[in-house]
């Protein structure tokens, strides 16, 4: 047992405050603009225009819940959950792409069906992933030069990343192998062995890309926008429409009317209506907001970086997921990336993805909520967690 | 690698990660104002203009033939489909699909697609509630415009129909489609296309389809056509073709039903065409002839001095220029014929509109055949002269007899009398156009004189005599070309008649053609006679006629 001092520990308890503040508000501006984009849609097809915004909610509570779970759980609970929450995963993803629970949906088989409850697994999966790599990437941060000890975190990602890669939906498989690798590389791992590692995937990566016809089309339609107005670029040029129609102060909530025009305006293209309604007001706002989560995310990362490389890893490749997210789900409103299927977290419709957005924050809540010890001592956390508990 | 250098990497990615954050708002503001010129109301416009109310069609007395009714399409949306068995139960109680092909389509297909489309309002309607009382997900309605035939498979071929975007596909429908139908107007919400009224008379039009139905079944026809022709103004007052189909739902016709055998069909005319050969033949030659002798079967010397065997169905006897109508015999007019110039003889037929389209306003007219001179045989003349080696359609016919009822002059066929603006202002009226003086009226008034006695006791088409009625006819019985190799079917014929009411008004012509009747009768006499004498009893009914006594 390792007594420490109080000079040795930094109590970050009073970011908590800001972070929930930020959830709050992030979560509240997301409901509202579910409503504001799916509401005619509901009411058309299920006669209520609350049913999606209510079926976000049931998400919420259980996205918070899970949340306020892994908050608060000790590090012995944590650690029994990982390989566990790996494992099953690794069990939802291979019923999804081979057993008929397996549902497809506009052409991807992402979506596991059991009974009424649908979930989509890759977004499990980078939650569990997530979890194990801080996990492992931490106890073994010391021997991680060891090219075999770095390879089993990198052989993890990269069959996980594959599995994604298998349910189609390339562009959530490019953003996982990315903060997978940005949690390795942040690690005392040799960068060197990333960059192999690289080398050896991105060709074939090159290759996936080149395989799909739509996939293709949408990087042309992006290299060339003008040239198929009303094709693959259409969503893109209906949301900068819907970004134009904003303006400065934006249409006000409910009042926007490109948001019609754009067909998956609940879910990947929501930001477009948000931002026609709220304009640049509205959308600065939020960008300041996940620019908060990352400060947070990444500033309680850096305190646990030399006492706590789990929580470090934790919190920074959480950061990472929620924060890259949300850049390129806003980047592809505006045109600035080719379209993709990334969700924006907290707005688009989706309950596993919001349910992991908020699990994810949790994380961040949890190296928010655990004081960091500003020395390392590597293999004694646990009792001076115990001693700092107590 | 040692720490100090991992803390740089790691700010490095924290701080492009903020930063990005960062440059991102200032993209979007750039995004903001670089896309303002691509002014978003440009894109409204089209929106609120898209309703095109497509004109509506009227008969001559002002009765709906076509207009616009509200129709809904139903859709099904899958990602909201929570229970497809219930969502195939509804779907196949109400629409014309079957639960296994709702089940598979949802098992197979994501997305979006049409379960039915131009579903009637009642049906749409009932759909709804029950959607709504169940609560079932996943099927939407969509309230659209589409076309409704009152009338149903009445001229059905000329009227034509529409598809599933209301652009007209067939007959009027499809040759005025710019005009019923026009682009989007980008001033106004709603955009009226333009109303047709037909020359077509709703009650005329019945008696010839029931005629024209009649035959097709007691006769066992491959197909009947027909034209009833107002004979002073070239209107068409009915035009039929069966087998027919319903507009309504013309996805369950054939290609059988949905031609227009009045103006698409084209054959030998066969003996009817006697009426315009010998017009022809008159005013060439006068009408003073010798009678010809007909023994049925004639050997007739050609000018290159080979024979052309011409045989009649029976023994004429002595046949006066006149009896050559009343009994249809071949070998008069083939005699008559081969003393006639052949140059002179085609012009005076050509000048009937025969090997030429009418342009009465209904697509697909075949243009019929009629070789010039210098490509005929040394038979031709003779056998063109009692309706062989040439092509015809009913409509043509029609249009050739106007110039008997109308002292001579021939007059231009015409399907549409007048357009209308949807407001009511006039944009078109048919005007009663002459084609040209192609016979005296004098021979005119006497093709009719001849044609009235073939109705008389002992004339061919004596079976359509109404005692009062003044009926100018005259029959045919074609042999159709052999379907399984060259020359003439010894059992395939087409049975046709023209005639000639003198209606109170003005006088009709009415064209009838069975092709290949299978029932028995082969004869325009025994087929088509008695379906226009069942028509002008019809017109003495409705007042049309009024019998004399």
């Amino acid at each position: 047992m390792v007594r420490l001092t109080p000079e040795g520990v930094r109590d970050q308890r009073s970011l908590l405050f800001p972070l929930f503040l930020v959830i709050l508000l992030l979560t509240g501006l997301g409901l509202t603009a579910l409503y504001s984009a799916s509401s005619y849609r509901a009411g058309q097809l299920a006669g209520d225009s609350f049913h999606y915004v209510k079926r976000q909610m049931l998400f919420v509570l259980l996205g918070v819940s899970g949340g306020i779970f892994i908050t608060l759980i000790p590090d012995r609970v944590l650690r029994i959950i990982i390989p566990l929450a790996l494992g099953i995963s690794l069990v939802l993803m291979i019923l999804t792409l081979t057993t008929p629970l397996g549902e497809v949906r506009l052409g991807a088989r992402r979506w596991l069906r059991i009974g009424p409850l649908s979930m989509q697994p890759s977004e499990v999966v980078k939650v569990s992933v997530i979890l194990f790599l801080a996990n492992y990437l931490g106890k073994h941060d010391r021997d991680m030069q060891r090219l075999s000890v770095t390879l089993i975190p990198v052989g993890v990602s990269l069959l996980f990343a594959a599995l994604i890669l298998l349910q189609r939906d390339f562009s959530t498989a490019v953003l996982f192998i990315t903060v997978c690798f940005a949690m390795i590389a942040v690690s005392s791992t040799r960068l060197i062995y990333l960059v192999y590692v690289m080398l050896i995937t991105v060709i074939p990566g090159a290759l996936l890309l080149l395989s799909e016809e739509y996939r293709f089309r949408r990087v042309l339609g992006f290299l060339f926008s003008e040239a198929d107005p009303s094709g693959i670029n259409y969503q893109v040029n209906m949301s900068l429409r819907a970004v134009a129609a904003g303006g400065i102060w934006g249409s006000g909530f409910g009042l926007g009317t490109v948001k019609y025009r754009i067909p998956e305006v609940s879910s990947d293209f929501i930001f477009a209506a948000y931002a026609e309604e709220t304009g640049l007001i509205g959308v600065g706002v939020v960008t300041l907001l996940f620019i908060a989560l990352g400060v947070i995310g990444f500033r309680s990362a850096s305190a646990h970086r030399r006492g706590d490389p789990r929580l470090f890893q934790l919190s920074f490749g959480c950061t990472c997921m929620v924060l890259w997210q949300a850049l390129i789900n806003m980047a592809v409103v505006i045109g600035a990336l080719p379209p993709t299927g990334l969700p924006l977290p907290f707005f688009s419709l989706g309950g596993t993805n919001l349910t992991m957005v908020m699990v994810m924050c949790g994380c961040i809540a949890r190296s928010v909520t655990i004081p960091a010890i500003r020395e390392s001592s590597y293999g004694e956390l646990d009792s001076a967690e115990y001693v700092l508990y107590k | 690698m040692d720490t100090r250098e991992k803390n740089v990497f790691y700010r490095l990615l924290v701080i492009i990660t903020l930063c990005a954050a960062v440059a991102l708002l200032g993209m979007y503001a750039f995004a903001m104002a670089g896309t303002e010129n691509i002014s978003s109301q440009n894109t409204y416009r089209l929106d609120i203009s898209e309703r095109v109310v497509r004109g509506s069609l009227y008969d001559r007395d002002g009765r709906l033939l076509a207009l616009e009714v509200p129709v809904y399409s139903v859709s099904l949306w899958i990602p909201s489909v929570r229970n497809p068995e219930a969502v195939a139960d509804v779907a196949s109680a109400y629409l014309p699909v079957t639960r296994e092909q709702v089940l598979e389509r949802i098992a197979q297909r994501s997305g979006f697609f049409y379960l039915a489309r131009g579903i009637d309002y009642e049906t749409g309607e009932a759909l709804q509630n029950e959607i709504n009382q169940r609560n079932i997900q996943g099927i939407s309605l969509e309230k659209q415009y589409g076309r409704s035939y009152p009338y149903r498979n009445m001229a059905a071929q000329s009227i034509g129909f529409t598809d599933i975007d209301n652009n007209g596909a067939g007959g009027i429908e499809y040759y005025y489609n710019s005009r019923l139908y026009p682009l989007p107007d980008p001033e106004s919400a709603v955009t009226y296309g333009e109303q047709l009224v037909l020359t077509l008379s709703v009650p005329h039009q019945a008696l010839l389809d029931r005629a024209l139905e009649d035959i097709l079944e007691d006769h066992r026809a491959d197909g009947v056509s027909g034209v009833i022709m107002d004979g002073s103004t070239g209107d068409i007052l009915a035009i039929g073709s069966h087998p027919t189909f319903d507009p309504n739902n013309p996805g369950i016709s054939t290609e059988q039903q949905r031609m227009n055998r009045a103006v698409s069909s084209m054959y030998e005319p066969g003996s009817v065409f006697k009426v315009f050969s010998l017009a022809a033949l008159i005013e060439l030659l006068g009408d003073d002839h010798p009678p010809y002798m007909c023994r049925r079967t004639h050997h007739h010397t050609l000018n290159d001095g080979s024979t052309i065997t011409i045989n009649c169905t029976t023994a004429h006897g002595e046949v006066s220029t006149r009896d050559i109508i009343k009994y249809s015999c071949n070998n008069a007019i083939a005699h008559l014929a081969l003393q006639a110039d052949s140059q002179a003889f085609y012009d005076t037929l050509i000048s009937f509109g025969f090997s030429q389209r009418t342009n009465a306003g209904l697509p697909g007219e075949a243009p019929g055949v009629l070789a010039s001179p210098e490509r005929w045989s040394e038979r031709s003349k003779p056998t063109i002269a009692f309706g062989q080696e040439s092509a015809m359609t009913a409509l043509q016919a029609a249009q050739a007899a106007t110039a008997l009822t109308n002292r001579g002059m021939m007059l231009q066929p015409h399907i549409v009398k007048e357009i209308r603006e949807f407001e009511g202002a006039l944009t078109y009226e048919r005007e009663v156009l002459d084609l040209g003086q192609v016979i005296s009226p004098d021979t005119a008034e006497e093709i009719l004189s001849f044609m009235k006695t073939a109705v008389e006791p002992g004339g061919t088409a004596n079976r359509m005599h109404i005692p009062g009625v003044e009926l100018a006819a005259k029959t045919g019985t074609a042999q159709l070309p052999d379907p399984e190799g060259g020359g003439y079917s010894q059992t395939r014929y087409l049975a046709s008649t023209i005639a000639v009411v003198s209606a109170d008004a003005s006088p009709l012509i009415i064209y009838i053609a069975a092709d290949y009747p299978k029932a028995g009768s082969i004869y325009g006499a025994t087929v088509v006679v008695p379906a226009i004498r069942q028509i002008v009893e019809g017109l003495i009914d409705f007042g049309e006629v009024t019998p004399r006594r």
